[in-house]
């Protein structure tokens, strides 16, 4: 910052009386630096909004983009085929605590083969 | 109810339990004959708390209290498991297209389905009644947050068609997670895989659960398989014949196409889901099968059979009616 301070006129008497009085320097210049403290208070009040803001808005974007979330209510009545989730589960919109996918119905990790071995278990209509 | 007091086997390194639950068979095979009677305890557990929470033949019950509930006009505040057992059935329903709908259960009174099987499978008095379609499961509220369920008075929820299998999932992933054994759990032909050995298990398929005549196995190395059909749970009302699996658009038995409908998936609940809604849908099955890629094997009336999505073909040496399609 640039001084602004000059010497004051002197006299026999020391600093003239009476006369026009010179700004106080030091008084100036305080209001100077409180006034470029209260700029710098507003610029950084105005960054930490921004930044909030943008991190909030951030963190919505990321609640609808990434898989597993979702904005389906907890209230899940049981509404229309296409609706819907009315499972517990299903409402994530991923993996119910028993493991089942709510988006299908899940084919297996490989399909049964036929085999020669015993059979101790019979599948038929019960 | 259970009458877990069956008899265990032992055959190639694997051990079989066998009893009967439900009206119908169970069978748990274990990969470490040492540890049968500890599976045996949790299997008993698990399917004595589902029968509590999800028999709607039990006055006790917890849907049978759901029930009353209803017809007072009150929602009800419920167990996770009962929370979680309606909420599978109203998934069932919504990836079927409502083909498999919990709301069935009044219409099966009507037809005279209001006690446990043996008790109906002499046959029952009084006549068919007029096609009418269910309530429908849009007609259930299920609050998670609150676990809470609601719906109109008179709607009595009938969770056959997920709770079995349900509770197969339930008894091998405890049997799996507390013993650490291969486990699997059959109720009622409805069968539930984790830990397999190496090759699977070998799993008959036949028209009756339990039926040993047949020579046709597959292997099963994880997952679920479910067999519906008409051929055992059938009784007369009034002289008609009828079955078990309602169509909700009617009230009344489904036509079978098919005889029986084998379904591979990657749990019990959803094998079970699937074939259940194969029968519903009749012709329009098989396509609907291959869609979703769940491996299936369809029976028809005449004993012929097709299979979809990857289930292995049929050869003449296994029952010599094998792979029209």
């Amino acid at each position: 910052m640039i001084s602004t301070r000059q010497p004051a006129p002197r006299t026999s008497r020391g600093t003239a009386r009476g006369t026009a009085r010179a700004p106080d320097p030091t008084r100036a210049a305080r209001i100077q630096r409180d006034a470029a403290f209260d700029r710098a208070g507003s610029i950084t009040k105005t960054i930490g909004v921004a930044s909030v803001a943008a991190v909030a808005a951030f963190g919505v974007y990321l609640s609808h983009a990434l898989p597993g979330h979702t904005s389906t209510p907890a209230v899940t009545t049981a509404g229309s085929a296409s609706g819907g989730q009315s499972s517990a589960g299903a409402a994530s919109g991923g993996q119910s605590s028993g493991g089942y996918s709510s988006g299908s119905v899940s084919p297996p990790y490989s399909a049964p083969v036929q085999t020669q071995q015993p059979a101790p278990v019979v599948s038929g209509s019960s | 109810m259970s009458t877990l007091a069956g008899t265990p086997e032992r055959t190639t390194g694997q051990a079989v339990y066998r009893t009967s639950i439900w009206s119908t068979r169970v069978d748990l095979v274990v990969t470490d004959p040492a540890l049968v009677v500890a599976a045996t305890v949790i299997l008993r557990q698990e399917l004595d708390h589902v029968d509590r929470v999800a028999s709607r033949f039990r006055p006790d019950s917890e849907i049978s209290a759901l029930g009353r509930a209803a017809d007072a006009g009150h929602e009800m505040q419920v167990s996770p498991e009962l929370l979680e057992a309606i909420s599978l059935a109203l998934r069932a329903a919504v990836l079927t297209g409502g083909a498999v709908d919990p709301t069935v259960g009044t219409a099966l009174c009507r037809l005279g389905y209001d006690r446990d099987f043996p008790l109906v499978a002499a046959g029952v008095e009084g006549s068919l009644p007029e096609p009418a379609p269910v309530p429908g499961w849009q007609s259930v509220t299920v609050d998670s947050e609150r676990s809470t369920v609601a719906m109109p008075a008179g709607i009595m929820l009938d969770l056959g068609a997920t709770a079995k299998a349900w509770a197969a999932d339930r008894a091998a992933g405890a049997i799996r997670s507390l013993l650490g054994c291969g486990v699997l759990v059959s109720l009622g032909g409805d069968l539930s895989v984790q830990g397999a050995p190496e090759g699977g298990f070998g799993v008959g398929l036949a028209d009756i659960c339990g039926d040993t005549s047949s020579t046709l196995a597959v292997a099963v190395s994880s997952g679920g398989l479910a067999t519906s059909g008409v051929g055992n749970r059938h009784w007369s009302l009034g002289g008609h014949p009828v079955h078990h699996l309602v169509d909700p658009t009617t009230g009344l038995p489904v036509r079978p196409v098919w005889k029986t409908v084998s379904v591979a998936a990657a749990t019990c609940v959803d094998a079970n889901t699937a074939s259940t809604a194969a029968m519903v849908k009749g012709n329009a099955a098989p396509a609907w099968l291959e869609s979703r890629r769940l491996p299936a094997r369809l029976v028809r009336p005449d004993g012929s059979t097709m299979t979809v999505a990857g289930w292995p073909a049929e050869t003449p040496d296994h029952d010599g009616e094998a792979g029209r399609p």
